[in-house]
């Protein structure tokens, strides 16, 4: 039995799903920013899951458990252009650049980031109550 | 109890099916932790056949070991080499290609430590009645 294995698992995917949720607020913040501080509006940043291994777990000589986490890349996809006159950033044609996020597309973003950060938090549940159950042996 | 306290096949049965349900949990956990990755293929570790066959092994006929060449004759062997076989479930995943259905997955880790739970209290029940004699009944 080594929860320590299951916890780390479950512990890599609470780390990474954490991550996106991060990343969730930071592009509702700045859905609406025309003027970072690297200059241009807020480009949208996007989460993505990867599979690693850590090589402590080779020495057991069995498959490594498939340790997960999250990288985080702009999205290319083009910032649209507002006809907004009034904007203090807006050209002389009265356009504004604004930012890729899609507002509706962040919220569905976040509570299925929510939905699997809660799987995960049973699975480490249930590495606890598997420990537990096999700590009563013999009493 | 024919072959020592602890080395019948109950308690061997018991003992590998702990360490398999532990493994099966590893898995799962994998599998949850992995539900958002794209191109991950879905894990599960089967036991069950493997284990009620090497049971079965030993319910018939046992050999006795008569020179140190032989092999299959000590009971318990076949049940400490049950390994059992990965699966890797490559059909059905969404348009990302990940085959993990974390609904399946919830309901198979609830199963597993159920069934973990099972055999940790057989075994501990086993143990409690074995102290009780050694105790004289006291």
């Amino acid at each position: 039995m080594d929860i320590g294995t299951l916890l780390q698992i479950s512990g890599s995917a609470l780390g990474a799903q954490k991550r996106r949720l991060e990343v969730v607020a930071e592009n509702l913040a700045g859905a609406e920013v025309t003027h970072t501080a690297d200059g241009g509006p807020y480009r949208r940043k996007d989460v993505v899951f990867k599979t690693f291994h850590d090589h402590l777990n080779d020495a057991r000589g069995e498959r490594a458990p498939d340790l997960v986490k999250a990288e985080v890349a702009l999205d290319p996809r083009p910032l649209p252009l507002v006809h907004d006159p009034g904007h203090p950033d807006a050209d002389a044609d009265g356009n504004v650049r604004m930012p890729n996020v899609n507002v509706t597309e962040e919220m569905m973003n976040m509570i299925s980031a929510s939905r699997s950060y809660e799987a995960n938090v049973k699975a480490v549940g249930a590495a606890k109550q598997m420990a537990r159950a096999a700590l009563r042996i013999g009493e | 109890m024919p072959s020592g306290l602890t080395g019948t096949e109950t308690y061997q049965l018991l003992a590998r099916a702990l360490d398999l349900r532990a493994r099966a949990q590893e898995r799962i956990a994998d599998n949850l932790a992995n539900q958002d990755t794209p191109g991950y293929k879905a894990r599960r570790l089967d036991f069950q056949d493997a284990l009620r066959g090497a049971l079965g092994q030993e319910g018939t006929l046992r050999p006795a070991a008569t020179r140190p060449g032989h092999f299959g004759a000590t009971g318990s062997d076949a049940i400490r080499h049950v390994k059992g076989t990965e699966e890797v479930v490559r059909d059905g995943g969404g348009p990302d290609g990940n085959t993990v259905a974390p609904e399946e997955e919830m309901a198979r880790m609830a199963e597993n430590s159920v069934m973990f739970d099972a055999a940790a209290q057989i075994i501990g029940a086993k143990y409690r009645s074995l102290k009780y004699v050694i105790r004289e009944g006291r």
